[in-house]
């Protein structure tokens, strides 16, 4: 877990001082040094239009932060209320729900949110609603199912039995005894975002060029492995890092919050 | 849309007699000890038939471009010339064509050809040729005469001028008509025509062999060769996988190939193989909305196009080897390209293109960046396709237009998007290309009449106008290329388009076929090629 935080709050760090760490302008063209190997000029070469591999790798740290934070947030607001009043009131509301639920389910993620790019034009809001609005799926069942049994308790009875409102006995009574695994799932969210946003720029799908998002830098770096391999190593690593911080940050979580593994 | 850009294979080796005047006969050997060896290509694909009227599968053309020969083809300055034709007169209406055809052809069945078997073709064409791409054209075709032997005399509803480059593509060949009665109209299989090749073997999905016409002995004058080709057989071999073709490449049992940009340099270092260009009959342009403002002002365009290097262009996204930068509106490989109009192209000088926007009243702001005259952000939006090249030079656009100060927004839409985003005039500029081999693409993408559907920069000019109307109608070459000279050079002058690039593509050639040559259009003339042995 701690290799976890210390993995994550580095690319939280590297993000938030993008402008202070990274040397050049990430979309400054220079066409005389394109294709440079790595160098104390350039720490991780330049890529085919002489841009500079490190700056945009480290601007890239914001994109993918800002992505993997906001389609989490989406997900979590849709998936926090839509599973709270299907658990909580049951009946049809239950029906139609989990039914919307099962139909996200049905499509695997990547094709839903290339659907959603696809109808809306590519762009990071839109890969936000995309992959936020199958995450809503996730987060729904998962609470749907805590409340499912929360409900049945006594402080539910009792809080019910003094006359408090549906919306208070929700959010003041049932949520924060159901936060924990939601917690757990939103680092791998995180991580699946990250993932998730990568591979649909590498395809031209997700961030609109010439922003430097990872994985469109990847794309970009694929027809030059033979001759140019720091323009998709260096991005590739990082993927693979952030990727892993938030994983290993997920895991050690679930160690802390779950009861069921704490001795 | 898909009938505007139908793709009309032109067929390069039909004239596969042609050879440049200029060029000297190889250094060895004679004639006769020329003749013999094969060469093989790949198909990509089984060719669905070689019934010339059926199909318009460029497979198939290829290989029937062989077999049959045309009335006219395209010369390396790409006029039109005679091939089975001596010479045409265009009436004074210019509704009627008289070609004087050329005795003592014969086809390989034996039977002469003449201005029956013309009409026989062409009748054909009009009653089974649905599926050809020069079936629309013939439609105008009101009625055809064998005047002699050698006169044949077509009679169109309207003067149509761009028929003679449907006349010159190798769907518009002659056939025996002995042959196609003696195959009972079936000649799928049995293709018979007057060209240096006929048909020896056809096995489906394998491969379909060629043999050497020995009579031929037509070529046209400019041939070194004026014989029959010293090549004895030609054979296709069907390979639809990119990576098997490369290994039959690699191992010899291909002769010739056309390569993917990613295998290009390794070909051109391997000296068992020689790499040969080949033009591609269109253009990339970038393109301003004409119509809405602020790039309704010519001179705004002009300004803006000043900004793009075009050879920047070449360099960066296509290594200066799978494209060449283009002045003009017709790319140099089609019919009305004239070196000349370089006088009039918007030449890349961003410190004349800085000048005309400050004296617009597009003027920088704080960060550098210029506003509209009015003082707001001007940030003018880019669309084109989501494909790496144009996403490429959208890039390089973006940097060369922050040079002088102009804010470029990219936006890639899918095609089916941007091609129903456009009509709408909901971009500033555009970034695609076009694909015709006809000086006539100015009526299908820069005339009032396509705003709504292929003219993608929605430019409407009465003056063009006019010159489409006598370009479409002008039968006399020389008139004609004035015409499209005037056309050009209007659409240079009020830029709604900056003419970018050619696309070039490339074949790899085994160095054991001699003398073969670079013809018009970059296509390969094979007529004077042997095989060493």
């Amino acid at each position: 877990m701690v290799i976890g935080f210390a993995l994550f709050c580095g690319v939280l760090l590297m993000a938030a001082f993008a402008p202070l760490i990274a040397p050049y302008d990430p979309v400054a063209i220079n066409v005389r040094e394109r294709l440079a190997a790595p160098s104390l000029g350039h720490l991780f070469g330049t890529d085919d239009f002489g841009r500079d591999v490190f700056s945009r790798v480290v601007w890239g740290s914001q994109l993918a932060v800002r992505l993997g934070t906001l389609s989490v947030v989406v997900a979590l607001a849709g998936g926090i209320v839509l599973g709270l009043v299907a658990g909580y009131y049951g009946g049809w509301v239950d029906q139609l729900v989990s039914r919307l639920f099962d139909l996200i389910f049905a499509f695997p993620s990547l094709l839903f949110a290339i659907a959603i790019v696809a109808i809306l034009g590519p762009s990071l809001d839109n890969l936000v609603v995309g992959l936020g609005l199958f995450g809503c799926a996730g987060y729904g069942r998962l609470i749907r199912g805590s409340v499912l049994s929360a409900r049945q308790r006594e402080y539910v009875e009792a809080a019910r039995a003094i006359g408090a409102r549906a919306s208070r006995i929700m959010l003041r009574h049932i949520l924060p005894n159901v936060i924990a695994p939601v917690i757990i799932l939103s680092a791998t969210r995180f991580g699946g975002a990250l993932l998730a946003g990568s591979g649909l720029s590498f395809v031209g799908l997700g961030v609109p060029i010439p922003q430097p998002e990872w994985g469109a830098i990847m794309a970009t770096g694929r027809e030059y492995l033979a001759t140019a391999w720091w323009i998709t190593l260096f991005p590739g690593a990082l993927i693979a890092v952030a990727v892993l911080g938030v994983n290993l940050l997920g895991d050690g979580l679930r160690d802390v919050l779950d009861p069921r593994l704490r001795d | 849309m898909s009938g505007v850009l139908r793709f009309i294979p032109v067929v390069v080796l039909v004239l596969a007699a042609c050879a440049p005047q200029a060029t000297p006969p190889g250094p060895s050997g004679t004639a006769a000890s020329k003749v013999g060896g094969s060469v093989t290509f790949v198909a990509t694909t089984d060719p669905d038939t070689l019934d010339l009227h059926q199909t318009s599968n460029p497979v198939s053309s290829t290989i029937f471009g062989w077999i049959y020969e045309p009335l006219v083809y395209q010369d390396l300055d790409n006029s039109y010339k005679g091939l089975l034709s001596e010479s045409w007169a265009v009436s004074p209406d210019s509704k009627t064509i008289t070609f004087k055809l050329r005795s003592g052809i014969t086809f390989t069945d034996g039977t002469p050809f003449n201005a029956d078997a013309v009409k026989f073709t062409f009748e054909r064409l009009q009653r089974v040729g649905a599926k050809s791409p020069i079936f629309e054209t013939f439609k105008n075709v009101a009625s055809m005469e064998a005047k002699d032997a050698t006169t044949f005399v077509m009679n169109m509803k309207e003067p149509y001028a761009p028929i003679f480059h449907d006349l010159q593509t190798a769907y518009a060949g002659i056939l025996s008509p002995t042959a196609v009665k003696a195959a009972n109209d079936n000649i799928g299989r049995a293709a018979v025509g007057t060209g240096p090749y006929k048909l020896k073997d056809f096995q489906t999905g394998q491969q379909i062999t060629l043999e050497r016409n020995s009579d031929y002995k037509w070529a046209p004058a400019l041939f070194a060769n004026r014989g029959a080709p010293y090549i004895e057989e030609l054979r296709y071999r069907v390979i639809a996988e990119p990576a098997t073709q490369l290994a039959a490449l690699d191992a010899g049992e291909v002769d010739a190939l056309g390569l993917r940009a990613q295998d290009i340099a390794k070909y051109a270092s391997d000296a068992r193989f020689k790499v040969f260009d080949s033009f591609t009959f269109g253009l990339t342009y970038l393109g301003f909305d004409a119509k809405r403002p602020p790039f309704d002002n010519p001179k705004l365009r002009a300004a803006l196009a000043k900004a793009v290097n075009k050879d920047e262009i070449v360099q960066v996204v296509f290594e200066s080897k799978l494209a060449k930068a283009q002045c003009c509106p017709i790319a140099e490989s089609i019919q009305g390209y004239d070196p000349k109009l370089k006088d009039f192209e918007q030449k890349y000088d961003p410190a004349k293109a800085k000048t005309e926007l400050d004296g617009l009243g597009y003027k920088p702001g704080a960060d550098g960046m210029r506003t509209s005259p009015d003082g707001k952000p001007w940030r003018p939006v880019l669309y084109t396709t989501t494909s790496d090249t144009h996403g490429k030079i959208s890039t390089l656009l973006q940097a060369q237009f922050k040079t002088v100060g102009v804010d470029l927004q990219i936006k890639q839409l899918e095609s089916g998007a941007l091609l129903a985003a456009t009509p709408k005039a909901e971009h500033d500029l555009y970034l695609n290309g076009y694909s015709w081999n006809e000086p006539d693409m100015f009526s299908l993408f820069l005339s009032c009449d396509r705003i709504t559907s292929s003219n993608r920069v929605l430019y409407c000019n009465q003056q063009l106008e006019d010159l489409i109307r006598k370009g479409r109608t002008e039968l006399d070459q020389a008139k004609r290329m004035q015409i499209y000279f005037d056309a050009q050079k209007l659409v240079m002058q009020e830029s709604p388009w900056q003419p970018l690039y050619m696309p070039v593509s490339k074949t790899a050639v085994n160095v054991k076929i001699q003398d073969l040559r670079q013809g018009q259009a970059g296509g390969l003339y094979w007529h004077d090629a042997w095989v060493k042995r």
